[in-house]
């Protein structure tokens, strides 16, 4: 057991994360083409727009969908249908926690593919400041409260104002890369336009080729560049404090050395500096645990699962790693 | 003073120094019993390089450093082999009197005194140093190497280490000086050459990180002046030979503890050393401490744990991320006092306090370095609320003080031994 | 070119009010209400015009209208011996309930299941030694996207049935790919198959007319199979152009038998069997949506986010600059 923790804590967690992703990639893309359906409350990427390839359906789409309810409707089925999609919704991030983000999402997997074609290539990565980065990362909340308040407001006119226009429909989805992104995976480029029928979805579709055209830039120089901003990412963190998978430290060991900090991709500072919390799933955090993989102290940092850990910082690990990746 | 007293008075400050060095090393070697059979390359070493004067490093291109904070990865990567130029000795410390107003720390003294002495072969005259500006003495101490003739870059270090300027800054300033070392030498600093030189440094601090390890076994396998001399010998041995005998040690210590044999009494309290690094030859604190019974598991200075037991980690394996993580090694885990915070100092003290079973903490301040004088008191206080004995030992590099030092070293060892059996 | 369609156009418009006019044309089935206070009942859905029954099971209203051209189409009163049935996801009878109301009538039916509904109409009488039968079909699809999307299901609800019951069946091929979503569209090939008692009515006669009267006849082939190529019908200034802009379009089959039989009665030689299928179109998506200047957009986009990226690296770059690359 103890030889088999071992071998499991020297893993090197990159080649590990690597197949996983190209697993839930193929899984997530061209699931569809198996007949896998793994339903309508996915916590992660897997756009409903990518069809038939999709094999489950990313949960905003639903969710957009289902807040476009107008007032007297919430007391039915279709209140209850928000409720089911939540509670199925939170079912599965409650065993996997933000992991969907770090291992499953396919857009987070596409951004990790532009990462190490720039490494490659040897161009530096951007990072933000801390200023920026404390401005920026209020984005992804408000990404989130307008994708379930303008599909209400297309349904309800509030203080007299009028509704919002039909053309409003699934306004996160519009401007989301990955509606163009993931489909293009299965050679469906129908996303790729601008909708002049209106002249709002003219746009809202023009904002998301928009959005398009800096995601490519902004994925190949920062590293998961559109994740900051990802409301998927703000609705996870909202329960992620539940879930059973867990990032765990133990501020005692941690020199504070910042190795983890280094290798962290959302560029989360408490993961060195903070040596109180005993969990530390900050809202930018997609638990991919290459800070674990990081850390040369005897479990500072540990995944757990279920209070198991499952995968844990030991010297050994780090200096096989460091070995391994050095002599290449 | 004509040419032919220089030389004389030069020939005396060495053999004064030999002299010196040879008796710390006597006491060392042969004041203890079983003295582990793979510390002889370390005895050896330094009797070739302090007692005899040997050039470490032959005519390879010598780059002297002053602090832990200088990244020596970046010199082995221009080619170079990095010295630590951090002094040890009275007779340098005398010498160094001259520089530095009276109540100064004998380190900075005694490195100054070197480097103004012909005697240094350490490092050629006019040779290339890095200072870092850590403390006040320091940072006018490289001031003054300029003054003795030396080549000196002056990498500037932040007073604080908590804001992500300082961060910043200290990387900008650590990537000014791997260019300056390219000027220098005349070496690029490709991307290969420092990924090499990281992995060396790695291999080292994986060595060092064994041994330390090693002695939480509850049976001390080896005392500490044994230890205080393989990490001081880092200073100046050439790396890999030096990884070499640390790994042979460690496997001789390794099969100590399988045998549970005892470098010290079973009873012999076990003390965590901190404050103003011992290098040799003034072992004077930790051979004293080990004379009295007690023995040193873990240490938290300059000399030994903090210069080596922090490791890089390397995200991308491109010079814009080698150096940059290099720079973050070398500020953000340092528990330096000249640093606003002593918070991680005081966790790591902790840390170190309850994973080595300590019965007691030594403080070594050297009179003058007033940054480790000033965070005794809280450091002292710290300690106490943690229910952890402490004693503050404020010394220097003279002789002068052992008889009044080595009374309240017993004493204190005499009340933690008491205390153990009380529990 | 465009002026040339326009005329047919007009010449079709024509020749549709004035067919309506002289001679009934044939009965079809609709879910457009006669008038906007009808609408208010109705709402939107996957599949057209649904109204809300007992205990929230979307309930059906298809009136019965008359007339070759869905534009001028009129909703006739109810003849009382008409057989009635709409056939449910299992092909069961579901017993529709007729209603005539002073601007119309046509049948209910709650539509509890996912999936797709035949709703026939039949009417019989013999003129002139000639047994004329019309069979109005509709096919009505239930969707709501709050019963999800699972695929298996889906696919397994899609293909269309042949009900060998019915004398003169239209039956609308799926196209590939389609789903609950899909919706026709101008420039669709649309496939109808004709059965006659079951097998393939070769050598029907169908016709497509669409909501301003263009209209096509094509003859069944062997195996039934009629194909029409759907035309762009719509012509709005660019600035109303509504791409949920939906019109009818109405399929028409005959097919005439030399059986001699008799009804209640009366003796005939000849059957004479007309089936009408109502269907809804949309604007085609090229007509709105610009792949070139989406692309432009984010090729934009990106040189303009490279350029910044670059350039701030230029300038703000000194400490950068200074490292190592």
């Amino acid at each position: 057991m103890n030889r088999f923790r071992a071998f499991i804590n020297g893993a090197d967690i990159r080649r590990f994360r690597f197949w996983v992703q190209l697993g839930f990639f193929f899984l997530l893309v061209y699931g569809g083409y198996f007949m896998i359906n793994l339903g309508q409350s996915l916590p992660t990427f897997s756009c409903g727009f990518n069809q038939p390839g999709r094999a489950g359906v990313c949960y905003l789409l639903p969710l957009q969908h289902q807040t476009h309810i107008p007032w007297d409707s919430i007391i039915s089925g279709r209140g209850l249908g928000i409720l089911t999609g939540l509670l199925t919704f939170l079912a599965w991030l409650f065993v996997f926690n933000k992991a969907w983000c770090g291992y499953a999402c396919p857009l987070g997997t596409i951004q990790d593919w532009m990462t190490s074609l720039r490494q490659k290539l040897g161009i530096r990565y951007a990072t933000y400041n801390l200023d920026w980065f404390t401005r920026l990362k209020k984005i992804k909340y408000i990404l989130l409260i307008l994708l379930i308040v303008i599909p209400f407001l297309m349904a309800n006119s509030v203080a007299g104002l009028p509704k919002l226009p039909d053309d409003m429909g699934t306004p996160f989805c519009k401007i989301c890369p990955a509606r163009m992104v993931i489909p293009a995976m299965t050679g469906d480029f129908s996303q790729w336009t601008v909708d002049f029928s209106t002249g709002t979805a003219a746009a809202m579709t023009g904002l998301g080729m928009l959005v398009l055209g800096i995601f490519f830039v902004g994925g190949f120089i920062n590293k998961r560049f559109f994740c900051f901003f990802c409301p998927m990412s703000a609705l996870h963190s909202l329960f992620s404090k539940v879930a059973l998978l867990k990032l765990r430290k133990d501020g005692s060991k941690c020199t504070r050395c910042g190795d983890c900090y280094r290798a962290c991709d959302m560029q989360i500072r408490e993961i060195a500096d903070d040596v109180e919390s005993t969990t530390l799933v900050k809202d930018d955090c997609m638990m991919c645990f290459k800070c674990v993989a990081a850390c040369p102290e005897e479990g500072a940092l540990k995944a757990s699962f279920m209070n198991i850990p499952i995968y844990e910082s030991t010297e050994a690990g780090f200096f096989k790693r460091m070995t391994k990746r050095g002599k290449k | 003073m004509s040419a032919e007293a220089q030389v004389k008075q030069i020939e005396m400050v060495r053999r004064q120094l030999s002299r010196e060095s040879a008796e710390a090393l006597n006491k060392i070697e042969k004041d203890f019993p079983d003295n582990p059979k793979s510390m002889d390359y370390f005895y050896d070493l330094y009797r070739r390089v302090h007692c005899e004067g040997e050039a470490p490093h032959g005519d390879k291109k010598v780059i002297g450093t002053t602090c832990v904070q200088v990244p020596e990865e970046l010199i082995y990567a221009v080619g170079a082999v990095p010295v630590r130029l951090c002094n040890g000795s009275h007779t340098f410390d005398q010498l160094g009197a001259e520089f530095m107003p009276a109540k100064s720390c004998s380190l900075v003294k005694a490195t100054l005194g070197m480097l103004s002495s012909e005697v240094a072969s350490w490092l050629d005259q006019g040779g290339d140093i890095v200072n870092v500006t850590t403390c006040d003495q320091k940072t006018k101490a490289g001031r003054l190497m300029e003054e003795a003739g030396y080549r000196v870059h002056h990498l500037e270090l932040p007073p604080s280490k908590e804001s992500e300027a300082a961060r910043t800054y200290w990387q900008s300033n650590v990537n000014g000086f791997a260019r300056s070392l390219e000027s220098v030498t005349g070496h690029k600093i490709t991307r290969n050459g420092l990924r090499d030189a990281i992995v060396r440094v790695g291999r080292a601090q994986q060595a060092y990180r064994r041994l330390h390890r090693l002695r939480m076994s509850p049976l001390a396998p080896i005392l500490g002046k044994d230890v205080f001399l393989v990490t001081n010998a880092y200073f100046f041995d050439d790396i890999d030979s030096w990884t070499d005998a640390v790994e042979v040690l460690n496997d001789e210590i390794e099969r100590r503890c399988e045998e549970g044999f005892g470098a010290a009494q079973r009873r012999a309290p076990r003390i965590l050393f901190t404050g103003s690094p011992p290098i040799f030859p003034n072992l004077k604190l930790p051979t004293l401490i080990e004379q009295s019974g007690a023995v040193i598991v873990a240490d938290e200075t300059c000399s030994a744990n903090r210069m080596l037991y922090d490791v890089v980690n390397v995200d991308e394996w491109q010079l814009y991320d080698m150096v940059d993580a290099l720079a973050d090694r070398a500020l953000k885990p340092c528990t330096c006092p000249i640093f606003v915070s002593d918070e991680d100092r005081k966790r790591r003290l902790l840390e170190l306090a309850r994973t080595f079973a300590v019965d007691g903490v030594v403080y070594q301040a050297f009179s003058g370095c007033q940054v480790f004088e000033m965070e005794q008191r809280s450091i002292s206080r710290f300690l106490a609320d943690e229910g952890i004995p402490s004693l503050y030992v404020e010394t220097d590099y003279s002789p002068d003080d052992l008889g009044q030092l080595s009374t309240r070293i017993e004493a204190f060892i005499e009340s933690l031994k008491a205390r153990r059996r009380r529990k | 070119m465009t002026k040339l369609r326009r005329l047919a156009l007009g010449f079709a418009l024509l020749s549709g009010c004035l067919g309506g006019a002289a001679q009934a044309g044939p009965l079809w089935f609709s879910d457009r209400p006669p008038s906007a206070d009808w609408s208010k009942h109705a709402h939107h859905s996957h599949g057209g015009m649904v109204e809300r029954g007992r205990q929230g099971v979307s309930v059906k209203r298809l009136w019965l209208r008359d007339g070759r051209v869905p534009a001028s189409a009129v909703y006739p009163q109810f003849g009382d011996d008409a057989e009635i049935a709409v056939l449910g996801i299992d092909g069961k009878n579901l017993a529709p309930e007729l209603f005539k109301v002073n601007s119309g009538g046509g049948i209910t039916f709650p539509m509890a299941e996912e999936g797709f509904y035949n709703a026939y109409l039949i009417e019989r009488r013999v003129e002139d030694d000639v047994l004329k039968t019309s069979i109005v079909k509709a096919e009505v699809l239930k969707h709501s996207c709050s019963e999800g999307h699972d695929p298996a299901f889906t696919a397994s609800r899609m293909p269309p049935r042949d009900h060998a019951g019915i004398a003169l069946d239209i039956i609308r091929e799926r196209r590939p790919g389609e789903d609950f979503h899909t919706r026709m569209r101008s420039g669709d090939e649309l496939v109808f198959r004709v059965n006659y008692n079951g097998s393939p009515a070769a050598g029907a006669h169908v016709s497509l007319t669409t909501q301003q009267g263009w209209s096509k006849q094509v003859m069944a082939d062997a195996d039934g199979r009629a194909v029409f190529g759907m035309i762009r019908d719509y012509y709005p200034a660019w600035h109303e152009f509504d791409k949920r802009h939906s019109e009818a379009f109405l399929v028409t089959a005959e097919f005439r038998a030399d059986e001699p039989g008799e009804l209640h009665g009366t003796p005939f030689r000849q059957a004479h069997y007309t089936a009408t299928l109502p269907g809804t179109f949309y604007p085609s998506e090229l007509e709105y949506s610009s792949y070139l200047v989406g692309l432009l957009v984010a090729l934009v986009a990106a040189a303009l986010a490279a350029g910044s990226v670059f350039f701030y690296r230029l300038k703000h770059g000194r400490p950068a600059r200074e490292r190592l690359q």
